[in-house]
């Protein structure tokens, strides 16, 4: 094989050294700037652990609400041929460009006490805003669209022999599904997965206009770091750096050194 | 776009331009001003930046106007936020020329940390109000009725660190009530986004932002109760960006127009003489 990293131009690095500083530096400030010796003993008040907690577990239930309707609709937007699907994934991805208080007004739109799905709810006694229930819609409104994308490129990339080989030998559509393509596309499942769920963990926008702030019930780790910013930066920054260490393994695990645990083996 | 086709010789090219443009357009937005809607002024003027509470934006809306038709040689630039987050932003180095903020405790912060000129004073007073949406969907007829259900009523409130959120823990400090807040909003702008929405059967907002959404909710009074108000405080940066305008606008301020302003947006008079000091 011809080696060819020779032949790229100088040039190049100008702009990207650039680029990967003002990338990089803000993060590592924060860490230089942060107080990283107490960050335990900071963490250990009740209003943030209960912050942390709650996010833990609206991120996991808003996951589990994209693993259940993302998939099926990945793997329809790369097989399916109603006539309506290229119509229906723009608008399904929409929410990956939206800014979250856009995102967050739209659910209020939807499902806020005057909104159109809201309203009726409302009348039969059933309130969806200000609660952890709204927090998980927010989160999966804004983090679907990761595991739609992640499962649609991977069965898209798949070939159709392993589904044709499934089918003559007398497997049925959903046995093909379960036993033969699933697997296959297990690593986009898994990175469609750990994105879906940091997307969710760092959700704001949306759940500040949506869901409210209201400790325990409502108020995420991210919201908590938006009010701790204004009395105690120090503690702000505290639970900033747990959330970077967090998106750190993520991102490590995605599109670090660690991705060759989702890479297909063949 | 087939390889050798013009299109593909010339990407890099097509590229170059576009980036240009874009940096032009940018550029051309950035550097032009609004002088197509407003008359060029006569003398020049000089804009004063003033970071001011949300709570604080119909009584500035006044003076502005008030600047405005007399033709002063000076106009607001005014920016609006809860004052904790005034405040943090401040102290992180943000460039202003005066700040208003909703509590006195905030200013004397800011005037301990040298952020202000020394000379920090009250503009009004503001009170509490419970607030709810036009249609009321909660059926409240009074401040008590409120209580009574409170458990079963959606209310916001502004957040602890905030001064109308201050203020609404000492009322129920005082008062021995609790008001069950299902949501607890950055800025008392936020809680009355709530309110006109008709997210929340009720919220505690101030009285002036009642007044200023008249039409869209209804407002109910709150007993009287120790400290039940909050001072309205203005202060000249330490470094203004525009000394001289700066101190102009501080004297309009505290003076009888400023008065006058804040008056009519519905504030309350600013503390005695003898009650408005920091300490």
């Amino acid at each position: 094989m011809v080696r060819r990293t020779s032949a790229l131009p100088g040039l190049l690095w100008l702009p990207a050294v650039v680029g990967a500083v003002l990338l990089t530096l803000p993060v590592l400030s924060l860490l230089v700037e942060a107080d990283l010796p107490a960050v335990p003993e900071l963490l250990a008040s009740p209003t943030t652990r209960e912050a942390l907690l709650l996010s833990v577990q609206t991120a996991t239930a808003a996951t589990g609400l994209c693993l259940v309707c993302g998939i099926p609709l990945g793997v329809l937007m790369a097989r399916g041929r109603a006539r309506l699907l290229p119509w229906v994934r723009p608008l399904v991805l929409l929410p990956l460009v939206l800014p979250p208080v856009v995102a967050g007004v739209a659910l209020l739109a939807a499902f806020g006490r005057m909104g159109l799905v809201g309203q009726p709810l409302h009348a039969l006694g059933v309130q969806i805003t200000f609660t952890s229930l709204a927090v998980v819609l927010a989160q999966a409104f804004v983090a679907m669209p990761f595991m739609v994308l992640s499962v649609e490129s991977a069965v898209a990339s798949l070939d159709r022999e392993y589904e044709e080989a499934a089918a003559t030998m007398g497997a049925g559509p959903l046995a093909t599904l379960w036993w033969v393509v699933l697997p296959l596309v297990r690593p986009g499942l898994l990175a469609g997965t750990v994105l879906c769920f940091a997307r969710c963990l760092g959700e704001f926008g949306a759940t500040l206009a949506f869901a409210g702030s209201a400790a325990g019930t409502t108020r995420t780790a991210p919201v908590e770091v938006y009010l701790l910013q204004q009395s105690d930066p120090q503690a702000a920054a505290a639970l900033a750096v747990v959330m970077i260490a967090v998106a750190l393994i993520v991102v490590g695990l995605v599109y670090g050194p660690g991705r060759r645990l989702f890479s297909v083996r063949r | 776009m087939r390889p050798g086709s013009w299109f593909h010789r010339m990407r890099g090219v097509i590229a170059l331009a576009l980036l240009v443009c874009f940096i032009a357009a940018f550029v051309l937005t950035a550097c032009s001003d609004d002088d197509t809607e407003a008359e060029p002024p006569a003398t020049p003027t000089t804009e004063v930046t003033v970071l001011a509470a949300s709570s604080v934006e119909p009584a500035l809306r006044r003076v502005d106007q008030d600047l405005r038709s007399r033709g002063a040689s000076v106009t607001l630039r005014s920016e609006y936020g809860g004052t904790s987050t005034l405040v943090s932003q401040i102290r992180s180095g943000r460039a202003f020329d005066i700040v208003i903020t909703a509590s006195r405790t905030h200013m004397a912060d800011l005037v301990d940390d040298g952020a202000v000129a020394g000379d920090a004073y009250p503009l009004a007073t503001n009170r509490l109000a419970l607030v709810v949406p036009a249609d009321n969907p909660g059926e409240i007829d009074s401040f008590d009725d409120f209580i009574a259900h409170a458990a079963e009523l959606t209310t916001a409130t502004c957040a602890e660190d905030v001064p109308c959120g201050e203020l609404a823990r000492t009322m129920q400090e005082e008062l021995g009530v609790d008001v069950h807040a299902d949501t607890e909003e950055t800025s008392v702008a936020s809680v009355m986004t709530k309110v006109r929405m008709g997210e929340v059967d009720a919220g505690f907002a101030y009285l002036t932002d009642a007044e200023a959404a008249d039409d869209e909710v209804e407002v109910f009074e709150i007993p009287d109760f120790p400290h039940n108000d909050t001072q309205i405080w203005a202060a000249v940066a330490a470094e203004p960006q525009e000394q001289e305008a700066a101190e102009q606008l501080f004297t309009l301020l505290v003076g009888e127009s400023g008065r006058t302003a804040f008056e009519e947006a519905g504030f309350l008079p600013p503390p005695a003489a003898e009650a408005s000091s920091l300490d």
